[in-house]
């Protein structure tokens, strides 16, 4: 079994996993944090210009970075609304052609799809729970509409792009001045990254088209004699962790984004499922292990409280589907308890309208207490009432009659990273005046990263930081981990310090850990001892039990039988059935299943044979001792010799001129053995 | 237990299942696994509460969600009519209605639910109405499908039934329409739409008696985009109540509908209908024309019948029945004369002079014998039983089966058991070593080329070291190996599953000490012609190769060429001395036997 690591880190998940020669791709996600390389198109034009220009007037003698460059506090931006996005490591090197699936965890975890099906050869096929196809088109469609709105803008810089951006010379110089890389492999990363063109919407449409949806606990059966089966993962909806099985304790488990909070939406994780792996791939921890989600929520709700107090706006960046189910309820009910229920939230998004019908329609994937509101029947989310209320509405997009009240209000808005969307408008209109807040709430992306380039000039909004990560965290995770009890522990490195050796107390067992890097190859040897296979009526009724005696324990039944047959593979399944030998005894020539003949000692020793040998008209022996060799000649009557080594009362050797007297010498010694089992 | 129903045309104790079939003590919980029930009509989930609340089953039932939310209402809905209307004593009480759906466990669609260590079962789509599955159950190595009622054709709102060819041991078929092949569902819809159209241009009211939920959902869809497409603005009404709550239903669980609604929901939902209102009791007085959706069904009570009351004595008025009345039901009475005027007992006390037109239109979705024959087809089962269905029909459909699919075809009678002999393979668990040793000689003697074909049959390719980012070194095929020869050693212990192992595996587990017997012989060469001419290696491999088996390959030995080899017997000529040496061990003895035969026959050797 092997794993290779092609995500660029956790965030753009993508392992393949070749197990009993089939090739599984897990999860195919995007380094979306990389588009905080470029500066907020918002910007480009008029605050950095000066400093641009001065900037370049003063690294006019070096000239090391081009025009498309700018610096700001030490970090290079590139002044481009042409983005590219960083996909999935290697794709030069993979031969998709070969891959035979792809197994996708959640929404999160599947941006870079249709750079795979619709640009490789790839021609397997793709399995994601229904509301991650339905949830991840909508998010894919609504990154491609940011995108395409943002690189229309006019922009001085989008010419030469192409050429420029490609080089990975360039690519180095970022990366270099911009991260602190200690990848023992970030030379190789290097030479495999791509930055790339977004997709388009045929291509999200036929891509999506290939997903096969299933649901939790759904099992789907491989004809190489294992099952793959998604289980719940309570992170997101219809998120999940895969399961690789088979009926012979071979057992994988990809552990993806998982959630073990109580309180939210999704149905709970199945954890029960995942137990006793040989082997566990943990990846996507939360990203900020040392907070606590629920104390982030609770000052997330009191200062948009003290905001609208104060008559602010509070502006969210947000993924449009996510913690934001978790949000609005939450918010709505906090809202109305401070008395605050005519402050309106907005929810702009191109695709919210649709997250929330989805959300209300799959309340098979949602907590027990939203399914039984389904049954009531209420629509499980409370959106609707909420809308009804007034207190919530869904805004398409920002346009000229979008016209919030001039009171407090709250906006949730795409896109976090605060370099495409809407959010960019609103950070303009709110960000003048200290009576309002920006929320930072997303985890993947660095506080530091997101606002530096806001720095010309500075916020004057209050700025906080509350970044909400439901996953599991270090120590769940290492909870976890003696639950479950794996036998080998794959990570992705950045985890190794935190991530224990254990000795589950149940079970005993040492679980090994290894840390997995981008671009790495890992070879775990998963010993499997036995398949499943049937034997069928033409060979079962051949079969002739022979009970030996158990050398352990005299009252245990044990039968043994030699089996000849042909293995054939008939709808996934082994069978051994009877060989043309069987049935056809004369016609040698079309049998290929010459039986064997195995023999086991059963009372044979050197003084039984002589014994015997005299008893049976061999009566001129020779016998010699040379080392471990016993030696017997036989001197027969015309003086021929046959000879009988016998080393260790294992190895027995005859040597003589006459067919009929082996024949003979044979049959002396197989007397004192099983044999003939069939 | 696969449903658990209630029969509508009876009203004392025959309405419910005869349950002491299962036990006769009432063990029922201890005779019986788990309960599961198909969809939520009472045919088929009627008898539960009365069944885990009067009987005293306690095990777990399970059922689709959506036929867990709707189920209640209609068994609520039926005891009302029963105890409240019609006086029954010995019913089930809203509690015990309440205390039964507690007790069900919700299964998705093709989700694997283990109910315990043996039995597993499986929901698959059935079409029918919202939330109907079938269910395939397995134990061990046999397995049966239950289809429930299904609906092979995709209707307004629902999709088709659909199942993998999972080729169960018994395939459990419904058969209400097993001798129909139903006129195209289009031609019924169509004929529907133009008698409401004539009716409401000439002034009539409609009156369509509908239940609450089923079959009216996809009436409503229909009749609302003709209006839409017609613009007609004649008004529509539900009767109010239960019928919005059924809408809402819908509007909840549209992922059970068919591909068209559930793609257009987000910008329109199906079941928010522009047409139809809610309908409000001074209505029925109201002048002109107009259209009514009203229950019950059948128009034995409730606000069908006080409708029909006002509107049957006008012959501009018309009732459509879209479905099946009981007997003794107003709405059975009126279906058995739909030619003309007749006068019809209301109750003892009132008889109405019906003037109005009066029509039954089947749009109840059951799959016809065409369907049925597609779903035998589409799962491949090895036996089929009919049941919901006319003896003599399910007859005739038996023995197109058995004609048509060669397998055997069963329709018993209420109350009787049929066996089936489920001829299984028997498991073993094959040495994963043994599979692999014996696959790589066979490819071997198969000259490689199928060695990479072989290897995908295995559980872990022969893995050599790779380079590192070396993604590519195989290209895969895929077409597995026809057959292979398989020898090994068979152990059957206690409480083990059947074993099959390599020799030396074998004797590790057994304790036993394998002996290796190995034999050298030296035969000698007799003389003659053609001996000593042409007696040279290459001739004894040409001839031997000839005599052998297919898939035994001679080869010659790359040190010493005066050496053949097959398996662990050598061959070796040594014209010097004239003696042909044999060596091998005892396992190959058949093959040398053979050999030896061969030798025989070409006079190279004397065998004594
Ligand atoms: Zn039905």
């Amino acid at each position: 079994m092997k794993l290779s690591c092609l995500g660029l880190s956790p965030q753009s998940s993508c392992y393949l996993l070749e197990y009993k020669n089939v090739k599984i791709l897990l999860d195919c996600g995007m380094e979306i944090s990389s588009i905080l390389n470029y500066l907020p198109y918002s910007l480009k034009t008029n605050q950095f210009k000066n400093n641009n220009q001065q900037q370049q007037h003063n690294n006019d003698s070096k000239k090391e970075i081009p025009v498309i460059f700018k610096e700001i506090n030490n970090n290079l931006y590139i002044d481009s609304n042409d983005i590219r996005y960083s996909t999935i490591l290697g794709e030069n090197l993979v031969d998709f052609e070969t891959i035979d699936y792809i197994l996708i965890s959640n929404y999160q975890n599947i941006y870079s799809l249709p750079f795979i099906t619709e640009y490789t050869k790839f021609k397997g096929r793709i399995y994601a729970t229904e509301p991650t196809v339905q949830i991840g088109k909508l998010l894919l469609d609504e990154l491609y509409q940011m995108n395409i709105k943002q690189s229309r803008l006019k922009n001085y810089n989008n010419n030469n792009n192409n050429n420029i951006l490609q080089s990975s010379e360039i690519l180095e110089k970022l990366y270099n001045h911009n991260m602190n890389n200690n990848n023992e492999n970030f030379d190789e990363i290097l030479k495999f990254s791509k930055w790339k063109e977004l997709y388009n919407r045929l291509d999200i449409e036929k891509s999506f088209e290939k997903i096969i949806s299933v649901r939790f606990s759904e099992i789907i059966t491989v004809v190489q004699g294992f099952k793959m089966v998604p289980t719940s993962s309570g992170f997101t909806l219809g998120s999940c962790n895969w399961l690789i099985d088979n009926e012979h304790g071979d057992k994988i488990v990809y552990l993806s984004d998982s959630s073990l909070a109580l309180s939210r939406y999704p149905l709970p994780m199945d954890i029960e499922s995942l137990e006793n792996p040989q082997l566990l791939i943990m990846t996507k921890l939360n990203y900020h292990p040392q907070l606590q989600p629920d104390e982030k929520l609770n000052e997330l709700c009191s200062q948009i409280g003290l905001t609208c107090q104060q008559g602010g706006t509070s502006l969210i960046p947000v993924n449009s589907c996510g913690i934001v189910l978790d949000l609005f309820e939450h918010i709505a009910e906090y809202l109305t308890r401070l008395g605050l229920f005519q402050v309106p939230i907005y929810f702009i998004s191109p695709v919210g309208k649709s997250v929330l019908a989805y959300a209300d329609l799959y309340s098979e994937w949602l907590n027990k207490t939203k399914q039984e509101r389904s049954q009531m029947p209420e629509p499980p989310f409370l959106h609707q009432d909420i809308i009804r209320r007034g207190q919530f509405q869904l805004i398409h997009q920002i346009h000229s009659n979008f016209q919030p009240t001039d009171g407090p209000s709250i906006q949730f808005v795409g896109h976090p990273s605060l370099r495409l969307g809407d959010v960019l408008q609103l950070l303009s209109k709110y960000s003048d005046q200290s009576k309002n807040s920006l929320f930072l709430i997303e985890p993947e992306f660095d506080n530091n990263r997101l606002l530096s380039p806001f720095q010309n000039p500075p916020l004057q909004c209050r700025i906080h930081y509350l970044p909400i990560d439901p996953r599991i965290n270090f120590s769940d995770a290492n909870l976890l981990i003696s639950k479950l009890s794996p036998k080998n522990l794959i990570i992705p490195i950045n985890y190794k310090n935190y991530i224990k050796n254990h000795i589950n107390e149940n079970s005993n067992i040492l679980t090994t850990i290894t840390p997995i890097q981008s671009m790495e190859i890992i070879k775990i040897s998963i010993k499997q001892k036995f398949d499943r296979a049937h034997l069928d009526k033409s060979i079962a009724k051949y079969i002739k039990l022979n009970r030996i005696e158990n050398k352990l324990n005299s009252i245990e039944n044990i039968n043994i039988c030699e089996i000849n047959g042909q293995l054939s593979l008939k709808d996934n399944q082994f069978i051994i059935s009877s060989s043309n030998y069987n049935n056809n005894n004369n016609n040698q020539n079309n049998n290929n299943n010459i039986k064997l003949n195995y023999i086991f000692n059963n009372n044979f020793s050197i003084e039984n044979l002589i014994e015997s040998l005299e008893l049976n008209g061999f009566k001129n022996l020779q016998i010699s001792n040379n080392n471990n060799y016993l030696i017997i000649k036989i001197i027969h009557d015309n003086e021929e010799i046959s000879i009988i080594t016998i080393y260790n009362n294992e190895n027995i050797k005859i040597e003589t001129s006459k067919e009929t007297i082996r024949n003979q010498l044979t049959n002396l010694i197989l007397k004192f053995c099983i044999h003939n089992l069939s | 237990m696969f449903d658990c129903g209630m029969h509508m045309g009876y009203n004392d104790e025959r309405r419910f299942p005869d349950f002491s079939y299962i036990s006769k003590t009432k063990q029922f919980t201890k005779v019986i696994d788990c309960v599961i029930i198909t969809h939520f009509h009472l045919d088929h989930c009627g008898a539960l509460p009365y069944f885990t609340e009067m009987c005293g089953y306690d095990g777990p039932i399970y059922m689709t969600l959506p036929t867990k939310a709707i189920c209640p209402i209609l068994l609520e809905d039926y005891r009302k009519i029963m105890v409240e209307r019609k006086g029954e004593s010995n019913f089930f009480t809203p509690q015990m209605i309440k205390d039964c759906m507690k007790k069900v466990i919700p299964v998705g669609l093709h989700q694997t639910v283990k109910v315990d260590e043996e039995l597993s079962i499986k929901a698959y789509y059935a079409g029918h109405v919202l939330g109907a599955a079938m269910f395939y159950a397995k134990v061990g190595d046999e397995s049966v499908v239950y289809t429930g009622d299904y609906n092979m054709t995709p209707d307004r709102h629902l999709g088709s039934a659909w199942i993998d060819q999972i080729k169960p041991d018994l395939l459990i078929t419904e058969t209400t329409y097993a001798t129909t092949i139903r006129d195209s569902k289009r031609g019924r819809e169509r004929d529907f739409l133009k008698r409401v159209h004539e009716c409401v241009e000439k002034g009539g009211k409609v009156l369509i008696p509908v239940f609450a939920l089923g079959r009216v959902q996809e009436l409503c869809i229909l009749i609302d985009s003709y209006w839409e497409q017609m613009n007609l603005s004649v008004p529509i009404y539900f009767s109010a109540g239960l019928a919005e709550k059924a809408n809402f239903y819908y509007k909840l669980f549209i992922n059970w509908t068919n591909q068209k609604i559930k793609q257009t929901f987000v910008q329109r939902n199906m079941f928010d209908f522009k047409h139809i209102k809610p309908f409000q009791s001074h209505l029925v007085d109201a002048p002109g024309p107009m259209v009514l959706f009203a229950t019950p069904g059948m128009l034995h009570a409730g606000a069908s019948l006080e409708v029909f009351k006002k509107w049957a004595p006008s012959e501009l008025n018309m009732v459509i029945i879209p479905g099946y009345c009981v007997v003794g039901t107003v709405g059975n009475k009126l279906l058995s004369n739909t030619s003309g005027p007749q006068m019809v007992e209301i109750d003892k006390k009132t008889t109405l002079e019906v003037k109005c037109k009066v029509h039954n239109l089947s749009f109840s979705a059951h799959a016809d014998a065409k369907g049925i024959m597609q779903l035998i087809k589409m799962s491949s089962p090895k036996n089929v039983l009919l049941v919901h269905g006319e003896r003599e029909k399910m007859g005739f459909l038996s023995q197109k089966i058995i004609k048509d699919f060669s397998i055997p075809c069963y329709y018993p009678a209420n109350g009787t058991t049929v066996n089936f002999n489920t001829q299984k393979p028997i498991p073993i668990d094959i040495s994963t070593k043994l599979l692999k040793r014996q696959l790589v000689e066979y490819s071997e003697s198969q000259e490689q080329k199928l060695l990479k074909q072989s290897q995908n049959l295995i559980s872990e390719g022969q893995e050599t070291e790779e380079e590192l980012f070396n993604f590519n070194q195989s290209k895969k095929l895929n077409s597995p190996v026809v057959s292979i020869p398989m020898q090994g050693i068979m152990i059957q212990r206690e409480n083990h599953h059947l074993k099959l192992l390599d020799f030396d595996e074998a004797s590790k587990e057994l304790l036993l000490k394998e002996i290796n017997l190995d034999y050298n012989l030296n035969l000698e060469i007799i003389n003659n012609t053609v001996n000593n001419n042409n007696l040279s290696i290459e001739y004894l491999q040409k001839e031997l190769q000839k005599q052998l088996p297919i898939g035994f390959m001679i080869t010659r030995n790359s040190q010493d060429q005066t050496i053949l080899s097959i398996k662990s017997i050598q061959i070796q000529l040594n014209t010097a001395n004239n003696i042909l040496k044999l060596q091998w061990s005892h396992k190959d003895d058949n093959l040398s036997k053979i050999l030896i035969q061969c030798l025989k026959s070409l006079s190279i050797v004397d065998v004594k």
